[in-house]
C-alpha cells in the first residue's frame, strides 16, 4: 500500500488548496479562525524549521521576529494608514534584516549559548513591545485594520482565509524551492557537521547568515498574516510561551522536514482547542501529550510517518521525482538526469 | 554609600538562591550535556511540597524544609530514571524538548490544587531586622543565605572528597572513558539529577517565606539561574555559584541606580551582553572542537 | 495504489468558482435568537482558567455562577434556568478571541458574561460588536472596553480611571498631604489607574515625587524602598496586587521608609484584603495607616456581605475568602433583574434594552448603586476605602479619609 505516492503526485498541491477552500466554506467563524491560525503557524513554523531543523542552529528568536512582523503590519496600518499589501512584505523584509543582525553574534555561538542568547533577544523584544508604549501602545494592544481588495473590506474570517491560504501556499512552495537548491543542502551540511561543511568549501558564515535572514523573513510574513487572522496585536502574545510553541511545533512536527512544519503547526494549534474540555487540567494534559509524542515519535510526527512510508521521504534535490517515476516505469514528459540523495 | 551596601546585601541574599538554581542547572549540563528546562518547576515543586507540609500536615519549618528537599530530590531521581534514561540516546534537541514538556506537566499538575491564590509561609523569624554596623539584615534572609552556603559547601566537599563525587567528575569529563573505567554511569546520572533537584527544591522552600508561592514561580528563577550560569561560564560549578550572587547584586543595583522598570529585564540583558562579548563567562573554558 | 496522471476534473474554471464561493461568503451578521430554549438560558463565560492569571479565572467566575445557581433553585427566571459554558482565555489575546468565537458561533450562547484580562478582552471587542451578542464584562477594568459606548457591551466592574481617581481623591483628603509617590506594575492595568491619578493630583496642586515599578510577584523591593526614602513622600500609592504589595510593605518597614513615627507615610493599596496582607507580611506593625480601595459591599462577615458569602459557599464550599473572589459577582444580579423585566418572551434586543434601563440597582454584592444609560454602560464607578483599626478589625471608611479615633 503506497500511500506516500498520493503526496508525490503533481496534483496533490492544487488538490489540497481546493480541499482547504471547500472546507473553509463549511466552517463557522470559530473553526475558520482556527484554520487561519493553523495556516499562519505553518508559515511561522517554516521559519523556525529552516533555522533549527535544516541549518541546525539552536536559535529561538523566531517568536520575536513574528512579533516584530505583526507589530509592523499593525502599526503601519493604524499609525500611517499604509495598506496591508505594502505592510505585509515590508514586515517580511524588516524581519529578514533583523534576522540577519541577530545572526551575526550567532556566528560565534553554539548550542546552549546560542539558544540562551536568542531567547534573551526574544525576551528583550517582548519587554520592548510591553514598555515602549509610545511606539507599540503597550498592553493596550493595536487593532489591525482590515485590508481592502479593490474596495471590498476583508474583515471576516472567511475573507482573511482568502489572503492567508494563498500566502501560505506561496511561502511553502518558495521554501520547498529554496531548500531543494544548493542553499538547502548547504544548510543541512552545516547542521550535520560544521567543520566538514567548511572543509567541503561551504562558506559557513555566509550560509548561516542566510539561514537567519530567511527564517526572519518567514517569521515576519507569518507575523503579518497573524495580524490579519487575529486583527489585534498585543505584547503578551509574544512572550516565552510563543518561543516554546515554535520550538515544540518543529520538534513535534519532525525536525528537518517541511511536512514537519505543516504537521506540527496543525497539531499544536489544534491541541489547546481540543483540550478545552479538560478545563483546569488543560496545561497538564498539554505537557503530557507533548512529552508523549516526543518520546514515542522522536523524529516527530512527520519523521514517524516517513518511516512508516505514509509520507514520502523529503529528498532535497530537484528532479528526484522524475527519477523515481522513471524507476517505477511511469511515463513522463521531461526526464532529467539527476542524482538521488 | 550606605545605600550601596544595603543594595549589595539584599542582592547577595537573593543571589544565594539564584546560585543554588544555577548550580543545579550546571550539574545536569556537565553530566549529560543537556539543559533541564523543567528545572524551574523542580524549584516550584519543592516550594509547594514544603508549603503543603507546613500548612496541611502542620510540620515545623525545618521539618518542612527537609521533607521538601528530599521530595524534590526524589522527583529528580524519578524523572531521570523513568523519563530521561530510556531516551538518553535521542538527539539533544529532543531531550531538551522533553524537559520543556515536563515543565508544562509539572506546572499544570500544581496548578490544579493551587490555582486559587498566591500562597505564603510566614517568615521563620519575623520581627525587626538585625542591624550590624549600619547594615540591615532581615533575619530570614540571613537564614536563607546561610543555608544556601551550607548546601553549596556540602556539594563542593562531596565532589572533592568522596568516591561518588570523583566518579561524577570523571563522568562529566568523559562519559565513555568513565564507563570503561568501570564507573556505573547510570548511578552517576541518577545521583546528579537527584542532587541537582535537591538544590532546586531547597532554593524553592528557602524562597517560600520571602517570596510568594504560585505555579509560575519557576520561570522567573530559571531565567536567573541561566543568567548566573552564563555569567559564570556554563559548565563551571564555581562559576555558577559566583554568577548567582553576582546576578542578585546586579539586579538590585540596576534597579536602584538605573530604573526599577528594568529589574525584570536585567537577567536577560546580562545573558545577551555576556554571550555577545564574553561567551566563555568568568570561569568557563574554551571549547575545543574535535574533528 | 496507482494514481492516474491524467488531469482530473477540476480545472481553472472550477477553482475560480470555488474561490468565488468562499470569498463572497456572507459575513456573520447579528444572529437570530440562540441560547434560549423553553426551559434554559445559556450563558457563556470566559476568563483565565489556566495560565499565570488563573487566580482571577475560576475564582472570579464562580461568584456570578453561584448567584445564577441560587436563582436556578428558585426556579430560574420566568421558568428558564441558567446553563453555563466556560471557556479559557489563558489571559492571552489569541486564545480569548478563540474562546469568544467558540461561545458565539459554536456553543451558541444567549449572552456572554466574562472577560477579566483587559488586553485579551480588547481583542474580542470587534467580534462581539459584530455579532450583537450581549456581553457583560466580568472583571476587566480597561476604560476603552466600554467607552465610547458599544450597544451590546456593559460592565459593572469599576473602571481603571474611576479606581485611580478614587485612590487619588482619598490620598488628597488625608490632611497635610503635599507629596505623593506612586508605585505600580508596568502594565495597562496599572496605567489606566495611574494616568487619571496624576491628572487629579495636578489639579489639586499635589506633587507626584516618584513613579517606581514593582513587578508582579516581586520578592524584593529594596531598590524601590530606598528610592522612595530619598523622596520622602507623605503618601505612597501602591498599584499592585497583594503579593508584591506585601513585599513592599515589608521592605519599607525594614529599611525605615515606614516606621512608628508620626511622619511615616500612609499607604493606599489596590486591594481591600488587609487581613490577608497582615498574614503575608507576618508583622502587624507594618500595617498601620494602611488603606485599601474596593467596590465590594463590605468586609467579610459584615451584614452587607453575609448574604453573598452564604450563596457563594453554599455552591462552592472550597472557594477562598478573598476579595478577588467577589469581583464581578454584582453582574449576575444585574442580568437576573434585567431578564425579569424582559418577561417570558426573551430576545437579545429586549435584553439589551432592559440592561440599559437598569437604574439604581442595589443589593448585588458591590458597594455602589448600579445604573446604565444610553450614554454610559459603566454601571459602578464609586469606590470606597477600607482600613484596619488598631485592634485589627477591617472597617469601611468611605471615599474620603476621616480620623477614626474621633469617630
Amino acid at each position: 500500500m503506497e500511500i506516500h505516492r498520493l503526496f508525490t503526485n503533481r496534483l496533490f498541491t492544487p488538490a489540497l488548496f481546493v480541499a482547504l477552500c471547500l472546507v473553509s466554506t463549511a466552517t463557522n467563524p470559530y473553526l475558520q479562525y482556527l484554520l487561519n491560525l493553523i495556516l499562519v503557524y505553518v508559515v511561522v513554523a517554516v521559519g523556525q524549521m529552516i533555522i533549527l531543523g535544516f541549518a541546525g542552529q539552536f536559535a529561538f528568536a523566531n517568536a520575536a521576529f513574528m512579533g516584530i512582523g505583526a507589530y509592523t503590519v499593525a502599526l503601519l496600518g493604524s499609525h500611517f494608514g499604509i495598506s496591508y499589501w505594502v505592510s505585509l512584505p515590508a514586515a517580511g523584509v524588516l524581519c529578514a534584516i533583523v534576522g540577519c543582525i541577530v545572526g551575526l553574534p550567532a556566528l560565534r555561538l553554539r548550542r546552549v549559548y546560542l539558544g540562551l542568547m536568542t531567547m534573551g533577544f526574544a525576551e528583550l523584544c517582548y519587554w520592548l513591545f510591553l514598555h515602549w508604549r509610545d511606539l507599540t501602545l503597550g498592553t493596550d494592544g493595536v487593532k489591525v485594520e482590515a485590508p481592502t481588495f479593490f474596495g471590498i473590506r476583508l474583515d471576516t474570517d472567511d475573507a482573511a482565509f482568502f489572503v492567508i491560504v494563498i500566502a501560505t501556499f506561496a511561502m511553502v512552495l518558495l521554501a520547498k524551492a529554496i531548500l531543494a537548491s544548493r542553499y538547502g543542502r548547504a544548510f543541512i551540511a552545516i547542521r550535520e557537521n560544521e567543520l566538514v561543511a567548511r572543509c567541503n568549501g561551504i562558506n559557513v558564515p555566509l550560509y548561516k547568515t542566510l539561514a537567519f535572514t530567511l527564517s526572519g523573513f518567514y517569521a515576519g510574513i507569518g507575523g503579518g498574516l497573524f495580524a490579519l487572522a487575529v486583527r489585534f496585536v498585543a505584547p503578551d502574545t509574544f512572550n516565552l510561551l510563543q518561543v516554546v510553541l515554535h520550538f515544540a511545533i518543529v520538534m513535534v512536527g519532525g525536525v528537518g522536514t517541511l511536512s514537519g512544519a505543516l504537521l506540527g503547526a496543525l497539531f499544536l494549534t489544534m491541541l489547546p482547542e481540543v483540550l478545552r474540555g479538560t478545563q483546569a487540567a488543560q496545561e497538564m494534559m498539554y505537557g503530557v501529550l507533548l512529552v508523549g509524542v516526543i518520546v514515542f515519535m522522536p523524529k516527530g510526527v512527520a519523521g514517524y510517518l516517513i518511516e512508516r512510508r505514509i509520507l514520502p521521504p523529503e529528498v532535497l534535490v530537484h528532479g528526484w521525482r522524475e527519477e523515481v517515476r522513471e524507476r517505477d516505469g511511469i511515463p513522463q514528459a521531461d526526464a532529467k538526469p539527476s542524482t538521488a540523495e | 554609600m550606605t545605600e550601596f551596601v544595603i543594595l549589595v546585601t539584599a542582592g547577595l541574599a537573593n543571589g544565594s538562591l539564584y546560585a543554588l538554581v544555577a548550580l543545579g542547572l550546571v550539574l545536569i549540563y556537565k553530566a549529560q550535556d543537556m539543559v533541564q528546562f523543567g528545572f524551574g518547576e523542580i524549584f516550584m515543586a519543592g516550594a509547594f511540597i514544603g508549603y503543603s507540609a507546613y500548612a496541611y500536615l502542620g510540620l515545623s519549618y525545618p521539618a518542612s524544609f527537609l521533607l521538601a528537599i528530599l521530595a524534590g530530590g526524589l522527583v529528580g531521581l524519578l524523572i531521570e530514571r523513568g523519563l530521561i534514561r530510556p531516551i538518553a540516546h535521542f538527539p539533544h534537541m529532543t531531550l531538551v524538548m522533553v524537559t520543556v514538556g515536563l515543565s508544562f506537566m509539572l506546572k499544570g499538575i500544581f496548578r490544579i490544587p493551587f490555582a486559587q491564590d498566591v500562597y505564603t509561609i510566614p517568615p521563620m523569624f519575623g520581627g525587626s531586622p538585625i542591624i550590624i554596623f549600619d547594615l540591615i539584615f532581615a533575619s530570614q534572609n540571613l537564614l536563607t543565605t546561610a543555608t544556601s552556603l551550607v548546601l553549596t559547601l556540602g556539594l563542593l566537599l562531596l565532589f572533592a572528597f568522596t568516591d561518588l563525587g570523583k566518579q561524577m567528575r570523571a563522568t562529566a569529563e568523559n562519559m565513555f572513558g568513565a564507563q570503561y573505567s568501570g564507573i556505573n554511569i547510570g548511578l552517576v546520572f541518577a545521583t546528579t539529577w537527584g542532587l541537582a533537584s535537591v538544590m532546586g527544591a531547597a532554593a524553592g522552600i528557602l524562597s517560600a517565606p520571602i517570596t510568594a508561592l504560585f505555579p509560575d514561580m519557576g520561570t522567573r528563577i530559571l531565567i536567573r539561574g541561566f543568567a548566573a550560569a552564563v555569567l559564570g561560564g556554563f559548565g563551571s560549578v564555581p562559576g555558577a555559584i559566583v554568577g548567582g550572587y553576582l546576578i542578585g547584586v546586579i539586579e538590585t543595583l540596576f534597579g536602584f541606580y538605573v530604573a526599577t522598570a528594568l529589574i525584570d529585564l536585567s537577567a536577560f540583558l546580562v545573558i545577551m551582553v555576556v554571550l555577545i562579548f564574553w561567551p566563555r563567562g568568568l570561569f568557563g573554558t574554551k571549547e575545543i572542537t574535535r574533528v | 495504489m496507482r494514481i492516474s496522471l491524467r488531469p482530473t476534473g477540476i480545472g481553472l474554471l472550477g477553482k475560480t468558482a470555488l474561490i468565488g464561493l468562499f470569498a463572497g461568503a456572507l459575513p456573520a451578521g447579528a444572529m437570530a435568537e440562540s441560547g434560549v430554549t423553553d426551559t434554559t438560558i445559556k450563558i457563556g463565560l470566559f476568563g483565565p482558567l489556566t495560565g499565570p492569571a488563573a487566580i482571577h479565572g475560576q475564582p472570579v467566575n464562580n461568584g456570578p455562577i453561584s448567584v445564577y445557581m441560587e436563582q436556578n433553585e428558585k426556579g430560574g427566571v420566568h421558568g428558564r434556568k441558567f446553563v453555563f459554558v466556560q471557556e479559557d482565555s489563558a489571559c492571552e489575546a489569541t486564545k480569548a478571541l478563540a474562546a469568544v468565537k467558540k461561545l458565539i458561533h459554536q456553543d451558541k450562547v444567549f449572552m456572554i458574561h466574562g472577560g477579566t484580562c483587559s488586553t485579551a478582552v480588547s481583542a474580542t471587542t470587534e467580534e462581539v460588536v459584530k455579532s450583537g451578542v450581549p456581553h457583560l464584562l466580568m472583571a476587566a477594568t480597561m476604560d476603552k472596553l466600554t467607552a465610547p459606548v458599544k450597544k451590546n457591551i456593559f460592565t459593572v466592574q469599576m473602571t481603571g480611571s474611576a479606581d485611580g481617581r478614587g485612590m487619588a481623591r482619598f490620598a488628597a483628603s488625608i490632611p497635610g498631604v503635599k507629596k505623593v509617590a506612586i508605585v505600580g506594575r508596568n502594565n495597562d492595568w496599572a496605567e489606566t489607574k495611574i494616568q487619571p491619578m496624576r491628572q487629579y493630583f495636578k489639579e489639586k496642586g499635589i506633587e507626584v515625587v516618584a513613579r517606581e515599578t514593582l513587578e508582579a510577584n516581586a520578592s524584593d523591593a529594596t531598590a524601590q524602598a530606598l528610592k522612595l526614602k530619598k523622596v520622602d513622600p507623605d503618601v505612597i500609592i501602591l498599584v499592585n496586587y497583594p503579593t508584591e504589595s506585601a513585599t513592599l510593605l515589608r521592605d519599607a518597614w525594614k529599611y525605615g521608609l515606614r516606621s512608628k513615627s508620626k511622619d511615616s507615610p500612609a499607604v493606599i493599596v489596590s486591594t481591600p484584603d488587609l487581613l490577608d496582607l497582615v498574614e503575608r507580611v507576618g508583622n502587624k506593625e507594618v500595617l498601620q495607616d494602611l488603606y485599601g480601595i474596593t467596590v465590594i459591599a463590605g468586609p467579610f462577615g459584615s451584614p452587607e456581605m453575609k448574604k453573598w458569602e452564604g450563596i457563594r459557599y453554599k455552591h462552592f464550599p472550597n472557594d477562598i475568602k478573598k476579595s478577588v473572589a467577589y469581583q464581578g459577582v454584582a453582574g449576575a444580579t444585574v442580568v437576573i433583574e434585567a431578564l425579569k423585566r424582559v418577561g417570558r418572551d426573551v430576545t437579545r434586543e429586549k435584553f439589551l434594552a432592559a440592561m440599559e434601563g437598569t437604574k439604581g440597582l442595589k443589593d448585588h454584592g458591590a458597594a455602589c448603586s448600579i445604573s446604565f444609560s444610553a450614554s454610559s454602560h459603566q454601571g459602578c464607578n464609586d469606590p470606597t476605602v477600607w482600613t484596619l483599626t488598631p485592634d485589627g478589625k477591617v472597617v469601611n471608611l468611605g471615599p474620603v479619609w476621616r480620623d477614626l479615633s474621633k469617630n
